[in-house]
């Protein structure tokens, strides 16, 4: 059995601490996601019609749709670093909902192709997409897991499950700054399976580091 | 006399900025509050180690409580949060010797009883685990006894109280 815990001592070694702030989390959150985003158009350069000044309404759709999952994940993430019993933190739920429509969209399509899809696919850009996914998930949610890391989240698991899910989210928008595909089929697929693997990273490399 | 909770917060306040009488006070408020808190969650002989356990976690993560909101909820979640480390400290104890021994502890019985002691949670589990859970863990039976009273096989009822903690865990992670 541990000694009392001398309250006198702990009082003692008080130090003053700066107060961990979700708008400093969510201002670093945006910076690394711009970082991304300006990686990804080093590198891969700009979709040629936003280059032009176009905005295709699918483009828009499946911006729109990242963005809300991803500000919602990381909201839940910051939202997690103060706990206090009885704060609702379900948004990310409902936005993921939302965001399951275009999955469940290119399936509905693709059972409904009249010709084959595999012509729609693009397999070797569906990997581009999953790798600047990832390596930018990585990015991003190396950023939040350090906020994440000073406060004290008291469910490591689904906390780790949010920073991949945030983190994925938007660096699948950055990346959608590149990308040039459109097809609902195309997006469903390859966007589902990186996000859904920035998921999985987070969850599994993410609550070791934060638990406390 | 016990502080509320405005006092409580500004006390914080006071201590995340280097206070160190107003820490001192609030330590021992919190410690009050938390021997209360437990009572009803733990056996007297495990409260005082999760009490230190929390005190300790309070003092480590003081940066994460926001002055501008309510001080006890913020603590209550902390608590929370050491009384299921706990919890999973003792089932990985018995799921390590989760045979007739270690689930007929009798000294274990109690604390088990104690941990899960709120029906509400058994309520989350299907019937066969929380039946499983209430003769051996609360009622204190061997799992021969259990197993003729509940119909279940011995190696069924072994494998429901597995089950049945673990959910438990997690039901309380997420709660």
């Amino acid at each position: 059995m541990p000694p009392p815990l001398d309250l006198d001592r702990l009082a003692d070694e008080l130090t003053p601490v700066r107060r961990l702030r979700p708008a400093a989390g969510a201002l670093a959150t945006a910076a690394a996601v711009a970082a991304v985003i300006v990686a990804v158009l080093g590198w891969a350069g700009l979709r040629a019609d936003l280059a032009e000044g176009v905005l295709h309404p699918i483009f828009l759709v499946r911006a729109g749709l990242l963005l809300l999952l991803g500000s919602a994940s990381v909201a839940g993430v910051l939202a997690m670093g103060q706990p206090a019993v009885g704060r609702a933190r379900a948004g990310w739920r409902w936005a993921a909902a939302a965001a399951a429509v275009i999955p469940m969209a290119a399936v509905i399509l693709a059972l409904n192709a009249p010709t084959p899809v595999g012509g729609r696919l693009y397999p070797m850009n569906g990997m581009q997409c999953i790798g600047y996914t990832l390596v930018g998930g990585i990015a991003i949610g190396a950023v939040l897991t350090l906020w994440l890391r000073r406060g004290a989240p008291t469910s490591p698991k689904r906390a780790g499950l949010l920073v991949g899910l945030g983190a994925g989210s938007l660096a699948a928008f950055a990346y959608g700054m590149h990308c040039p595909h459109d097809d609902m089929l195309y997006i469903g697929l390859w966007y589902t399976i990186a996000i859904a693997g920035a998921a999985a990273i987070g969850r599994i490399v993410v609550p070791p580091l934060v638990r406390w | 006399m016990t502080a509320d909770d405005a006092t409580l917060s500004r006390l914080m306040a006071l201590a995340q900025g280097g206070d160190r009488v107003a820490y001192r006070a609030l330590l021992g408020e919190c410690r009050n509050w938390l021997q209360r808190f437990f009572a009803r969650r733990l056996p007297p002989a495990s409260i005082d180690d999760v009490v230190q356990d929390t005190l300790l976690s309070l003092h480590a993560k003081r940066a994460s409580y926001d002055p501008e909101r309510p001080f006890l909820p913020w603590l209550a979640a902390i608590a929370r949060y050491r009384w299921v480390d706990h919890l999973r400290q003792v089932y990985r104890a018995a799921e390590v010797g989760l045979d007739e021994t270690a689930i007929t502890d009798e000294q274990d019985a109690p604390a088990i009883a104690a941990r899960i002691g709120l029906d509400g949670l058994l309520r989350t589990l299907p019937a066969k685990q929380a039946e499983a859970i209430r003769l051996v863990k609360i009622d204190g039976l061997s799992i021969a006894e259990a197993s003729a009273i509940s119909g279940q096989s011995q190696p069924l009822v072994k494998v429901n109280i597995h089950r049945g903690l673990k959910r438990l865990a997690k039901h309380i992670e997420q709660d």
